[in-house]
């Protein structure tokens, strides 16, 4: 503020001596239409930035990707392997994870927005949650792999990997859900409130209702970010090909696609360690499965939208 | 309503009031220190309409939330003093707050129709509250409490559309019908008609003369003196958080005794 | 009655025991977390003997051999952090003013989503290309002296990159909170847009710029796959300049833990790393807070 003040007082001065104003006018308008040149061409390498990274790996995989066998044949096949295991058990994976972390996001959420009392319980709790979103994934990883895996006992597991993601998931959803319960207005929640209702009949039948679209928007984005996650994976759903039987019945065996206490490699991992460990013919298959990856990623993102979109609109029409 | 209360819940120490509802230096302190209303004590009757007056900021509003106790749902804000309902203290710690806000109802200053149907709209407390039977008695509990609220006629061949459809004036009344369909004994009424036109605004005091005379309490929060001689039978102003004076509307109007109720009706402030 | 329902204050404490609950798990999961990692790491030092002193300060990891010299892990890992985090500050800051100042409708409804696009792209396909875009960049501008092309720079262009939508988002969202009346204030005296940003918005929205960096430069010292696949994965010596391989302390720990016996010193040297990871994670949590509460005093 001073500066501007200041060139202001000197430019009325010089004026008044017979200075050129225009010159000083020509040279600040110059000075701006410099700035928003360079701003233009930054925002156009952005923009080109990723761009050029979504087409790159479209380039390079899709016609992997589009193979006749490719998404339908096992990893371990001598001739041809594809990525079937890897894709199921991203998905398997993906839907485990939301079905722990959903639940108690949406708990938290509720709690720190409706109930959490003002006091050092709230602050340690929302300060918990916050650490948990800045810690690396691979420390989480690391802690998933010495408690879910060995403390608790569940193994190289399905489900030791959903918990590692989990705990990455949370603080993203908790974010997102305590944003949309807040962004609906005070006086739905006095209103509820004033009918007699209790703060837990009025989240339920009222306020979640009404930020629904907000949530699942948010739930669906968080989604495409859990799908791509691999770093908290390797030490705790471990990283070697799995042959999936899905024939299989028999629910213990590690073969059997539903059994969430055997290992299992996702389609991010899966990149990661063909890229470790190169092996000839192993190039096309990475840029493959990358394809397939980003546009799982691309579908959830779009996904996202549309469907936020869609419950908007049907709850104000109805 | 509230002789009916649950057995079992513990009955508040009794306090003889010849009034329905009535405080005695009650005070409000928010963020625990700060008392934003100095000890009022003021006495509301059935079938009257009783008007809050004063300049904004003058604790009116403060005062009204008290009634059915919502500033307990503030973080931090401690109410003092009596709140005698029905023979009962009610700020007290053991007082059923959902039992409360079912006989004592409240509508607030912007509409705050629920994202759902107008049926809905209606009988969302009753049947939380689980007052509704069946079909039969829920279409009844509908039509009755729009009627009171003079909406059914604007409304009752789109009962299943959404109550964000109604326009600004009839949300509010939606809002006065879903209150009235709780069967409370006394509405409190937070500036109801600040944010509309003054044709729904006619329409909306209309309707609050009507619940006073079918027997119910009513108060009502305003900063139009016009309406509070239009809707009132009596009428106390609110001024720096003390209740100044309190009496007759006509009195209040006509023969103002304080010297800062005569500068505010002669509008020297507000 | 119509039916039989919960007394309200019965109802009233259901959903306050069970909302509570999720958040107390919540938090014994993260307190669990940290007790883990801090006993495990910590008995590297107190149970197997590694000195501190020599950890902090030693410049060779190579824990087959028993040399536990973690500096050039570290030295590497805040090399990597500030290099992305100054490739990316002006481009995230162009952006961010070009979108709230100069195009706010093409900013929401075009850039902002795209933007988010590029948060949901993996890590592991960032490595994908870094490897084989930057490494072979770095190859072709520094010809022999990039060696294989991992290294030091590629790992922070590639790092740059992902943390880019980070910084964007939250410049944007610091930028938009400024209120608009510190702009026509600014626009009323005769300034020009560019004086107007300069000296006004960009001054205000400061804290939350920081803030902004912070959580940026967060990502990029906890960032593990991406990083792993440029950088080269030279644990044993300290790195001579920006384009020699190295690791930092998140690639030693992907290489290292799979191999590491559980209970053996080697295994706690790692949760050593872990525990340097997790303690500067906290340490930028409570910057981002003393800058928080810094702001609230600020505007009183």
């Amino acid at each position: 503020m001073a500066s501007i003040t200041t060139s202001k007082a000197a430019s009325v001065e010089s004026g008044g001596l017979g200075v050129d104003l225009d010159a000083h006018a020509r040279r600040i308008g110059k000075q701006d239409r410099v700035a928003t040149g360079i701003l233009t061409v930054i925002v156009a390498f952005v923009l080109f930035l990723l761009g050029a990274i979504v087409a790159f790996i479209l380039v390079k995989g899709l016609g992997k990707a589009l193979a006749p066998g490719f998404l339908t044949t096992a990893p371990t096949a001598a001739e041809n392997p594809g990525i079937s295991s890897e894709l199921f058990d991203s998905f398997y994976m993906l839907i485990i994870t939301l079905l722990i972390s959903v639940p108690i996001s949406l708990g938290a959420a509720i709690f720190l927005v409706e109930y959490a009392p003002d006091n050092w319980v709230t602050k340690a709790a929302s300060t918990a949650i916050e650490t948990l979103s800045s810690l690396p994934s691979i420390v989480v990883g690391m802690f998933g792999s010495l408690f879910f895996v060995v403390t608790l006992g569940w193994g190289i597991s399905i489900l030791a990997g959903a918990m590692a993601l989990t705990m990455f998931n949370i603080p993203i959803l908790v974010r997102v859900i305590q944003r949309a319960l807040e962004d609906v207005p005070r006086s739905q929640r006095d209103a509820g409130l004033a009918m007699g209702l209790t703060r837990w009949e009025t989240t339920l039948h009222v306020l979640l209702p009404a930020a629904m679209p907000a949530i699942v928007t948010g739930v669906v984005i968080s989604a495409g970010r859990v799908f791509g996650e691999a770093a908290a994976l390797i030490f705790t759903s471990g990283s070697a090909a799995v042959n999936i039987n899905f024939a299989s019945l028999n629910l213990a065996s590690p073969r059997n696609p539903w059994n969430i206490f055997r290992p299992a490699e996702t389609l991010a991992v899966h990149i990661w360690k063909l890229k470790m460990e190169p092996s000839p013919g192993n190039d096309e298959i990475v840029w493959g499965t990358a394809a397939v990856l980003i546009i799982c990623v691309l579908l959830f993102n779009v996904l996202a939208r549309v469907l936020g979109k869609f419950l908007a609109k049907k709850m104000t029409s109805e | 309503m509230r002789n009916q209360t649950p057995a079992g819940t513990p009955a508040a120490p009794t306090v003889t009031s010849a009034h329905l509802l009535e405080t005695n230096d009650v005070t409000v302190k928010y963020n625990y220190t700060k008392e934003s209303l100095h000890p009022t004590s003021l006495s509301f009757d059935k079938g009257t309409v009783t008007a809050l007056i004063g300049p904004s900021g003058c604790g009116k509003s403060t005062f009204l939330r008290c009634l059915n106790l919502m500033n307990r749902e503030i973080p931090k804000c401690v109410v003092g003093g009596q709140i005698i309902y029905h023979d009962h203290d009610i700020n007290t710690k053991d007082e059923n707050l959902f039992e409360l806000r079912k006989s004592i109802g409240m509508v607030f200053q912007q509409p705050t129709p629920f994202r759902k149907s107008i049926r809905e709209n209606i009988l969302f407390a009753p049947k939380r509250h689980g007052r509704v039977a069946d079909k039969a008695s829920a279409d009844e509990l509908v039509e009755k409490s729009l009627s009171q609220a003079a909406l059914w006629d604007e409304v009752k061949d789109k009962l299943d559309q959404s109550a964000l459809a109604l326009s600004g004036g009839q949300q509010q009344r939606l809002c006065i019908a879903r209150t009235l369909a709780m069967k409370p004994d006394v509405v409190l009424f937070d500036e109801p008609c600040s944010a509309l036109d003054p044709i729904s605004t006619f329409a909306v005091e209309e309707t609050i003369r009507d619940i006073a005379d079918s027997g119910i309490c009513v108060a009502i929060v305003t900063h139009n003196m016009e309406q509070a001689t239009r809707v009132s039978d009596r009428t106390a102003f609110f001024y720096m958080g003390d209740m100044i004076e309190f009496g007759e509307t006509r009195q209040i109007f006509l023969a103002p005794k304080d010297q800062k109720l005569v500068d505010y009706l002669t509008g020297r402030f507000g | 009655m119509a039916k039989q329902l919960l007394p309200k204050r019965r109802l009233e404490n259901v959903g306050l025991g069970l909302t509570g609950a999720c958040v107390a798990l919540v938090a014994v999961i993260v307190v669990t977390l940290i007790v883990m990692v801090a006993q495990q790491g910590l008995s590297a030092f107190f149970v197997d003997g590694i000195d501190f002193g020599a950890f902090i300060t030693g410049t060779s990891w190579v824990p087959s051999d028993g040399k536990y010299g973690a500096l050039p892990l570290i030295v590497t890992s805040f090399g990597v952090m500030v290099l992305s985090t100054l490739f990316t500050l002006p481009v995230a800051l162009g952006s961010a003013i070009f979108v709230v100042e100069v195009r706010p409708g093409f900013g929401r409804k075009v850039f902002q989503p795209l933007v988010e696009l590029l948060v949901g792209i993996p890590s592991v396909v960032y490595g994908l290309i870094g490897l084989t875009v930057v490494n072979a960049a770095m190859r072709a501008v520094f010809g022999d002296a990039a060696g294989t092309g991992a290294g030091i720079l590629s790992g922070a262009i590639v790092l740059a990159v992902m943390i880019l939508p980070t910084v964007t988002t939250l410049s944007i969202d610091a930028l938009a909170a400024v209120p608009n009346q510190y702009r026509e204030g600014s626009y009323a005296l005769g300034c020009t847009r560019w004086q107007t940003v300069w000296h006004v918005v960009l001054k205000s929205a400061l804290p939350s710029l920081m803030t902004a960096v912070i959580l940026g430069m967060t990502r990029a010292f906890g960032e593990t796959l991406a990083v792993q696949m440029v950088i080269g994965g030279v644990e044993k010596i300290m790195p001579a300049g920006l384009l020699s391989p190295a690791a930092t302390l998140t690639t030693a720990l992907t290489s290292g833990f799979a191999n590491a016996t559980t209970g053996s010193v080697q295994y706690h040297a790692l949760w050593a790393l872990g525990l340097l990871l997790m303690g500067m994670s906290l340490f930028f949590i409570l910057i981002i807070h003393l800058i928080g509460s810094k702001g609230a005093k600020d505007r009183g």
